[in-house]
């Protein structure tokens, strides 16, 4: 909402400069978002006193002045025949910009110096003289030296307040004023007007909804004259925010935002009947509206009508088949209250919004209808002449006045502040609240008609705190028990495994969790899969996120994309967040958390020591299985990934199932067709687990071991086997045969080639034993471990490698 | 032979002690005490000596013999140290460690992590809510029925007409109040969603922290408290806080709090619209709409609820400029944090 502020002078007589009344209605609820001087640019405009003129040596029109600012004197060139030595002239100096975008900048002209200029009222766009220079009477405040605007007392200011949504009554220069008038205590000049009934009009006026428009008066004007409004009045339409049209739909105008009441003036002359009425429209009938476009109207839109036709959309736009043109000589004037639900619906189901409608569906002031009416007659009848035949008021149900109480003591405790019952009647007086009674226990009052947002009790609290001041209510320690809640375990393992894979090199994304449903496509789901129950956006801003994501492996691929466009090769990427399904049991789509991650490139390429060479399916392996340690997830293991995701290369991804069988997840090599759909390079290894499952697996409980009291054994054998044993498969053989002496075995070497045989590969392994209650012998060791080897040699039909 | 030995005994000390590496000791070593070394010679030749003279020659001999062996064993010690530094002189140490690069977290987990760390000081539980939601507790049971205005200042993403993606993390609120009775203290972090298109101040995902205290007497003075001291151990100790009037459907008294600028320190600038002011949250008492919504005594429960953006805050607080980075998961943006 735009609020010049000489308009707001007209209503309330404030004093503070405009700084301040825009810090104090922003701390009053009403957020001043931006102040913008209306003579923008004008700042260096200086009251001058010509001291001197000469003619130009070059040019017989021109005239070299010298003008005095008080404490310095400029040279500069001017061409108004009327200027003279002794006037008082605004200088406007280089950096000045005027109307029209007109930079001043120092010039020659003619070879002659010249550091300004000499301003036209026109060209300051303060008056409309432009034969000649600006001459200033001498008079008080018109001293040489003073910015110009501010010596004339024209500064005038746009203010651009953003008005919450329950406050449609703020959104006129009448509604601010009444809050300026409320915070300042200084009385408010207009808008109390009392409502005049006069005369009905010629005109039949019908209402055949009354529950849709509560009331609906009319005016009849002859004798107008249509054409240009004048200036002061289009320069504050502009200032608004609105664009002129003609005197009479912009005296409507001036009229709605001094007001906040909609108006409409329809052509009489066009009207058949001439009649009037308020239905809800016909099925099939359209009308085209004042922009021009034709409309179908649904059977529960209301609509403004003449006997025939409907002439306008109610409270949204006018019909052009009405419309006020310069060919105008008779016009009806409409001010009504329409039903905010109903305004809202037909606005969003035309997508139509304008300041009518906007109004409207918030809710104007039943009782300001008449009151607007009489204020457009009389600025019609100034600026395009004509005079009233009559007006009509119907109102068939007549708004009656709320009453609404208030307890001091609540209202004191909910904001945490000890005022009187007194105080508190004041300050809701002072909002134009009629307080019928004031005692301790209770304040009953009477809500004014343009306040449809107090309804309640905590209503009037909000005005006594919002009008106490919320800079003015103590800041204290919250009064409230101590809550013993555990906070949810998850928590703590999120930030456990983010914290983990950062160390492990891995950087956290986060994409949106929308995507196109080509990125989902690209991973080559069959339809049967649970993640093509694709969930989707009704009104999605494009098609690129038009679905909502039901893995993460393709977010992780747009982000390999974008990189790789930006030549960061090496990634070491994870995404914790949620995917979704579509689901047919409950009402909302299934959510699952899941995380990702991702390693592609080269192996700390940027490192002058370590390891490197390419990134392979082992390095992310390492990460699970440090990131498992960590958030203590054991007795897991790696199977085979059958049937395997479609998004992995075929047999090179793996599934790892935790103890009970429950998956946690899968990794493994990115297939080539996937790589191709994104146009990345590979190869790139994912990783792609159930936050639940992990959740699930991991254990919370550390419960302590006693340290080894004896030492341990160890012994290290190489085995050849054939390439179709996996270790997997040779550890679980291992455990089912292991005597009880044995702690553990790892794999410490894995070697293919001469001399081992083809097709056959040497695993070694290393045995650790050890006995809890003794000290283990040489020989006991030796013998545990042979008979050991022996039926592993046997079972796999493997050899010894020397 | 006095004299020659004495002679010797200058000689070689010195050269021993001018040797830089064991070759040459050795070669020192051989030329006098070798098989056919200098004094090795005079050692055998004591026997053509004077009877009188031969025991005293033969002492002083010996004793020169020990002492130059002493001696090549003491400077083989000293080269030793020596060549052991001069292989560290080599070493430079300006060349960077062998460690593996760590990686980063989201600038935004980093910042949400911080404020929910503020708040559990405080005494809050972080709880979590579905992104999916019903627009019955993304609109309703927070007091913003169909067709209302306030409607419009969230553009809403819808999967049908009872199912959207929230649009704020509020509905945590509803869900929570239906399943617990008061005191509560809870904080609901999680993405949210606005059909907003992208610029440098908007993006149609984003995240949100809602906050909520319900008990017997919570009060709006309470809820500065709370705000105040986040805000200033989120930004600085002495950050200027102001709370003013605003308006949600679910708070009343609804404000909005500012924080002094932290880029112009509150002179103004671009950043804050030359206000001096930088919007970071919005709060307000429990609307009693929304406690009848989830059937607690509206007479007994008072509460305050509060909400903020994770961007807002994270670009504030590292001075980024466009929100759209923290989605572009460029790792030149991510790995600053
Ligand atoms: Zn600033």
């Amino acid at each position: 909402m735009r609020i010049l502020t000489s308009w707001l002078k007209e209503f309330v007589a404030f004093k503070v400069p405009v700084k301040a009344l825009a810090e104090d209605l922003t701390m009053l609820g009403l957020e001043v978002e931006e102040i913008e001087s209306v003579h923008k640019g004008l700042d260096s405009v200086i009251i001058g006193h010509v001291e001197e003129t000469i003619p130009h040596p070059r040019a017989s029109h021109l005239k070299i002045c010298r003008v005095s600012l008080g404490r310095e004197e400029v040279q500069v060139v001017c061409g108004a025949p009327n200027v003279k030595e002794g006037q008082l002239v605004a200088l406007a100096r280089p950096g000045t910009v005027l109307p029209g975008d007109k930079v001043i900048r120092p010039t020659k002209i003619y070879g002659v110096r010249s550091e300004g200029m000499l301003c036209s009222g026109e060209e300051l766009g303060i008056g409309h003289d432009s034969t000649g220079i600006l001459v200033l009477e001498p008079g008080p405040g018109i001293n040489v030296g003073r910015p110009l605007i501010e010596a004339m007392g024209i500064d005038d200011w746009v203010l651009d307040i953003g008005v919450t949504a329950n406050r449609p009554d703020c959104l006129s220069v009448l509604g601010v004023a009444r809050e300026v008038s409320a915070m300042y205590d200084i009385p408010l000049y207009r808008g109390q007007g009392s409502e005049v009934r006069t005369q009905g009009s010629e005109i039949p006026i019908s209402i055949e909804n009354p529950e849709l428009c509560r009331r609906y008066a009319a005016a009849v004007m002859e004798g107008v004259k249509v054409g240009p409004s004048p200036d002061w009045l289009i320069t504050r339409l502009e200032a608004s925010g609105i664009r002129s049209i003609n005197n009479v739909v912009d005296a409507t105008n001036y009229v709605l935002m001094e007001y906040g009441q909609p108006l409409h003036a329809f052509d009489l002359d066009r009207l058949i009947g001439p009649e009037v009425m308020v239905r809800t429209a016909r099925s099939g009938e359209t009308i085209t509206t004042l922009d021009g476009r034709e409309r179908e109207l649904q059977s529960d839109m209301l609509v403004i009508a003449d006997r025939e036709r409907p002439i306008a959309i109610a409270g949204v736009m006018g019909g052009s088949e009405t419309e006020v043109d310069v060919d105008t000589g008779q016009i009806l004037l409409e001010s009504a209250w329409f039903t905010p639900v109903q305004i809202r619906r037909t606005s969003r189901a035309l997508k139509l919004s304008t300041e009518a409608s906007y109004r409207f569906e918030r809710g104007i002031d039943p009782n300001g209808v008449m009151r607007a009416l009489y204020r457009v007659i009389g600025l019609i009848a100034q600026i395009a002449g004509g005079h009233l035949v009559g007006t009509t008021d119907i109102y068939p149900r007549p708004y009656r006045d709320r009453e609404v109480s208030l307890r001091p003591q609540r209202a004191n405790r909910l904001i945490g502040i000890d005022i009187g019952s007194e105080k508190m009647a004041d300050l809701l007086k002072r909002i134009g609240i009629k307080v019928l009674y004031a005692g301790d226990k209770e304040i009953r009052a009477i809500v004014p008609s343009y306040r449809p947002d107090l309804k309640e009790e905590v209503d009037l609290i909000e005005e006594i705190a919002r009008l106490y001041g919320f800079s003015n209510i103590p800041t204290l320690a919250p009064r409230a028990r101590i809550v013993t809640q555990a906070p949810d375990p998850s928590q703590g393992l999120i930030k456990k495994i983010k914290n983990v894979l950062m160390a492990h090199g891995m950087t956290e994304v986060i994409s949106y969790s929308f995507v196109s449903p080509r990125d989902i496509d690209s991973l080559g789901f069959s339809r049967d899969d649970p993640r093509m129950q694709i969930v989707k956006i009704q009104n999605p801003l494009s098609d690129d996120q038009s679905v909502m994501r039901t893995n993460l492996i393709s977010s992780l691929m747009g982000a390999v994309a974008r990189n790789q466009a930006h030549r960061n090769q090496d990634l070491a990427l994870f995404e914790l967040g949620a995917v979704f399904y579509n689901s047919t049991s409950g009402e909302l789509p299934k959510e699952e958390q899941r995380l990702a991650l991702l390693y592609t490139g080269s192996r700390h390429s940027d490192l002058w020591s370590g390891p490197k060479g390419q990134i392979d399916i082992f390095d992310l392996k390492g990460v699970l299985e440090g990131l498992f340690q960590a958030i203590r997830v054991s007795e897991w293991k790696v199977v085979s990934n059958t049937p395997h995701d479609p998004f992995y290369l075929p047999g090179s991804s793996a599934r790892i199932v935790w103890r009970d069988g429950s998956v946690l997840g899968t990794f493994g090599e990115v297939a080539q067709d996937v790589l191709d759909a994104w146009d990345i390079n590979g190869p790139i290894f994912v990783s792609d687990l159930s936050m639940d499952s992990i959740e699930r697996a991991s254990c919370r409980q550390i419960t302590f071991c006693p340290l080894p009291r004896y030492p341990a054994v160890e012994r290290d054998t190489a085995i050849v086997v054939s390439d179709q044993v996996s270790v997997q498969d040779l550890m679980d053989y291992i455990s089912t045969k292991a005597p009880e002496v044995l702690e553990g075995v790892k794999v410490f070497d894995v070697y293919r080639g001469r001399p081992v045989p083809e097709g056959s590969k040497s695993i070694g392994l290393r045995f650790r034993y050890r006995a809890p209650d003794r000290t283990l012998s040489d020989q006991a060791v030796s013998k545990a471990h042979r008979r050991l080897i022996r039926s592993v040699l046997q079972y796999y039909k493997a050899e010894l490698r020397e | 032979m006095r004299d020659r030995l004495d002679k010797i005994r200058a000689q070689v000390l010195e050269a021993i002690d001018s040797t830089s590496d064991e070759k040459a000791l050795e070669d020192i070593r051989v030329r006098v005490l070798g098989r056919k070394g200098e004094l090795t010679l005079i050692l055998k030749t004591i026997g053509r000596l004077p009877l009188e003279e031969r025991p005293e020659i033969g002492r002083l001999a010996n004793r020169l013999k020990e002492e130059i062996e002493e001696s090549i064993r003491a400077r083989k010690e000293v080269l030793r140290r020596l060549y052991r530094r001069s292989q560290i002189e080599g070493l430079d140490l300006t060349l960077p460690g062998r460690c593996r690069p760590l990686g980063s977290l989201h600038p935004i987990t980093q910042v949400m992590d911080e404020v929910c760390y503020i708040f559990e000081r405080m005494g809050f539980t972080v709880v979590h809510g579905p992104e999916i939601e019903l627009d019955f507790y993304n609109f309703e049971a927070l007091n913003i029925p169909p067709d209302h205005p306030a409607r419009d200042m969230q553009d809403t993403f819808y999967i049908d007409d009872k199912v959207l993606l929230r649009t704020h993390t509020s509905p945590i609120q509803a869900r929570v109040m239906e399943t617990q009775r008061p005191p509560l203290r809870i904080i609901a972090p999680g993405k949210v969603y606005r059909c907003d298109s992208s610029d440098t101040s908007h993006t149609p995902m984003f995240h949100q922290l809602e906050g909520l205290m319900v008990d017997r007497d919570v009060s709006f003075a309470g809820l500065k408290g709370v705000l105040t001291s986040f805000v200033q151990q989120v930004f600085d100790p002495d950050t200027h806080v102001r709370f003013r009037p605003s308006f949600f459907p679910f708070t009343e008294p609804s404000a909005e709090v500012d924080i002094q600028c932290v880029m112009c320190k509150g002179k103004g600038c671009r950043i804050c619209s030359h206000t001096g002011w930088l919007e970071v949250l919005g709060a307000g008492m429990v609307h009693p709409e929304v406690f009848r919504h989830v059937g607690y005594d509206t007479e007994r429960f008072t509460g305050f609820a509060f909400g903020l953006g994770i961007e807002r805050i994270a670009m504030l607080k590292f001075g980024i400029d466009d929100i759209r980075l923290f989605y572009d998961n460029d790792l030149r943006f991510l790995q600053q944090f």
